[in-house]
């Protein structure tokens, strides 16, 4: 089935090859969640139901500055969506400098995939719009860890930003940069966060 | 009554306040109708002059949606054995919707987009109108909802969200309109039409699902009832049937899980049962067991009125409306929303419990299948249920899960499993009458009229492998053809 990239993608030809360079040198021992084809790392939004969970898989991922990175999103209703003001006054949480992203509305029969192309070092936290209150956020080191996501989560209410809700804590403070740093990247611990039937 | 007085108080209704009044007076009416409950638990009205007691025109066959028919005299316990198949007619594709039967005319549509009219006694084509809906490689957007005939014309939705109504002589199209025109919310309808004093009543799974009213003649929406107040804030899906209260002229439906969480707080009308004033679309009560579910426990088992008679009180009666989840089957007062019992037969899980519609009530048993999920596989549990009490009178395991409506009539509970196997049990002891096996799944369910019983075959495969020319509409008759 064809798939159309979003609107808000972000890659050029340039870009995408020195990413792809990048990506196989520094990830080269987390193949699996590269793409043969183009080397650019996919993180999946997946949901479970009987784990009562949306996440993204891997919920951390380390990359260089230029490097992109492709979402995929095969249920109806996720998104990719930085903390940033712009973004319905979320607090920012991510560089300074950097572009805010909004995937838009991510399915099964619009857009399943969302490529962004991280220019600015730092640490970018990002969630998905319809399930933030469920703790689906993923984090992105792009380079050295740095910048507003760094300090702690809520600070923003003194800002007069939206608050934080509880399993976006849990998840982040998992979640740490220098985790991130180490491993390259973080699988999604299901285990950990489900909430079985009954709760 | 204090405590459904507080429950009530503590709803939040929709563009229109529940005074304390209205509340009074439904109270006291709900009150009148169990103290008087002494009549015998009647026959059910027809909507249509030119319906016969026998037809199954709709998908419930009654409006009250039981999925029984109370005026087949033909096939019963003591010669439904003798079934054999009568005719078959090829579709070429998946049917996966519940054949309307009225007069010598049976009415269907299949997953090669074409709605089909054929003799019903000799299963030889009438006529067959394409309507517009993509081949079924396509998915969840194929026809799913089954037909209602009222009055020389036929209804049905569309998997892209249209309420279709086309002549039932001719097949030509009368009308057509599309309810949910915001392509990314993905609408689809799967939910059959419910008509009744000029009025169409359906809902559509959706991004932001709804409740729709139209005018029978015209097709304008006369009104509408969102279950979440935006698309973001999506789901509340209306996957299945509406029922009508015809002595209060209440619209009960039933909806799916949330999709989307935002903004965070409760979505009231997911996972829920909403009764309406079918003339104005007032709420007038809703229920929701579970608040905020994320395990996807939809209500995918249509709404059933049910007056249910007590097994100790004599003359006692309560006025019901009974709906399968994924959690279990739950049976409330149909005028106060207070929760008369509850059961679930299996484990609790998004694949679980009565689904699409498996429930049938009559002869004061509500007869349920529900699906399991075992560490070997699927399976699942057929039962019948006291319709008072909601004790299990006798239940038996099925090797496969039932993905198909079930139907009762004449004292014979017939189900359909997954593997294609059709099977008539007694509703009295649960056990079996007769069987027969399909050549792929049986997913479009029952309809029984006049002795004659209809059904079909729609899966794309059958574990697995594909299937070919094996899509059909099959009639049996007693002694077969």
């Amino acid at each position: 089935m064809a798939r159309q990239r979003s609107s808000r993608c972000q890659v050029s030809r340039r870009a995408f090859m020195r990413a792809a360079g990048m990506g196989s040198l520094i990830l080269s021992g987390t193949s699996q969640i590269f793409s043969q084809a183009s080397d650019v790392p996919e993180i999946r939004i997946r949901s479970s139901y009987s784990q009562a969970l949306w996440y993204y898989n891997p919920v951390g991922l380390y990359i260089k500055p230029g490097q992109t990175v492709r979402w995929i999103c095969t249920k109806w209703g996720g998104s990719v969506t930085a903390f940033h003001p712009e973004n319905d006054n979320r607090e920012l949480r991510i560089p300074e400098n950097a572009q805010p992203f909004d995937s838009g509305l991510l399915g099964d029969d619009i857009n399943t995939t969302f490529e962004w192309t991280f220019e600015e070092e730092g640490t970018y936290d990002y969630f998905s719009r319809n399930h933030e209150v469920l703790g689906t956020v993923g984090r992105i080191v792009v380079g050295q860890p740095g910048g507003p996501a760094e300090k702690p989560l809520g600070y923003g209410g003194r800002e007069g930003r939206l608050p934080i809700f509880p399993r976006v804590k849990e998840v982040l403070d998992f979640v740490s940069s220098q985790e991130i740093v180490n491993k390259k990247l973080i699988r999604y611990p299901s285990q950990k966060f489900e909430r079985r039937f009954p709760y | 009554m204090i405590y459904f007085a507080q429950k009530m108080s503590s709803y939040y209704h929709r563009g229109s306040e529940y005074t304390r009044r209205t509340f009074l007076e439904r109270s006291a009416l709900a009150a009148s109708l169990v103290t008087v409950g002494s009549t015998p638990l009647r026959a059910v009205p027809q909507s249509s002059p030119d319906i016969a007691s026998t037809d199954w025109p709709r998908f419930g066959c009654d409006l009250r949606n039981s999925r029984f028919n109370a005026g087949e005299s033909t096939i019963g316990r003591e010669n439904v054995g003798s079934l054999a198949l009568d005719w078959t007619f090829s579709a070429g594709a998946p049917i996966q919707n519940c054949p309307a039967v009225v007069g010598d005319t049976l009415y269907f549509g299949s997953w090669d987009g074409y709605y089909y009219a054929i003799h019903s006694q000799t299963g030889e084509l009438k006529w067959k109108v394409h309507v517009g809906v993509p081949p079924y490689e396509n998915g969840w957007h194929n026809i799913r909802s089954s037909p209602e005939y009222s009055g020389g014309r036929i209804y049905f939705g569309t998997g892209d969200a249209r309420v279709v109504c086309l002549d039932a002589e001719t097949g030509r199209e009368v009308w057509q309109t599309l309810l949910d025109n915001v392509p990314t919310n993905e609408p689809q309808i799967s939910c059959s039409p419910m008509i009744y004093k000029g009025m169409i009543f359906i809902g559509s799974s959706s991004g932001r699902a709804q409740i729709a009213c139209l005018d029978a003649e015209t097709g304008k929406v006369r009104w509408r009832f969102f279950t979440v107040p935006s698309s973001q804030s999506a789901g509340g899906s209306v996957w299945t049937s509406p029922a009508i209260d015809e002595e209060y002229d209440i619209l009960y439906n039933v909806t799916g899980s949330v999709k989307g969480f935002m903004p965070p707080g409760p979505m009231l009308y997911t996972e829920s049962i909403v009764a309406h004033d079918l003339h104005t679309g007032q709420l007038l009560w809703f229920d929701q067991p579970r608040p905020a579910d994320v395990h996807d426990l939809d209500f995918g088992s249509h709404p059933m009125i049910f007056d249910a008679a007590s097994p100790l009180q004599r003359g006692a009666r309560r006025h019901c409306v009974g709906a399968g989840k994924k959690e279990g089957f739950f049976c409330w007062d149909r005028y106060t929303g207070e929760l008369y019992w509850k059961a679930m037969l299996t484990n609790v899980s998004a694949s679980g419990g009565p689904r699409m519609s498996s429930t049938a009530v009559a002869d004061n048993r509500v007869v349920i299948v529900s699906n399991a999920m075992t560490p070997k596989g699927a399976m699942s549990v057929t039962a019948a249920l006291h319709a008072y009490t909601g004790e299990i009178e006798w239940w038996l395991p099925n090797s496969v899960p039932v993905r198909a409506p079930v139907a009762i009539a004449n004292g014979v509970f017939y189900q359909g499993l997954l593997n294609g196997g059709l099977e008539a049990l007694d509703i009295r002891t649960g056990r079996q009458l007769w069987q027969y096996q399909l050549p792929s799944s049986h997913r479009g369910g029952f309809a029984i009229s006049s002795g004659r019983l209809y059904t079909s075959n729609g899966e794309v495969s059958l574990r697995g492998k594909a299937t070919t020319d094996q899509h059909s509409i099959y009639a049996f008759s007693l002694g077969g053809g």
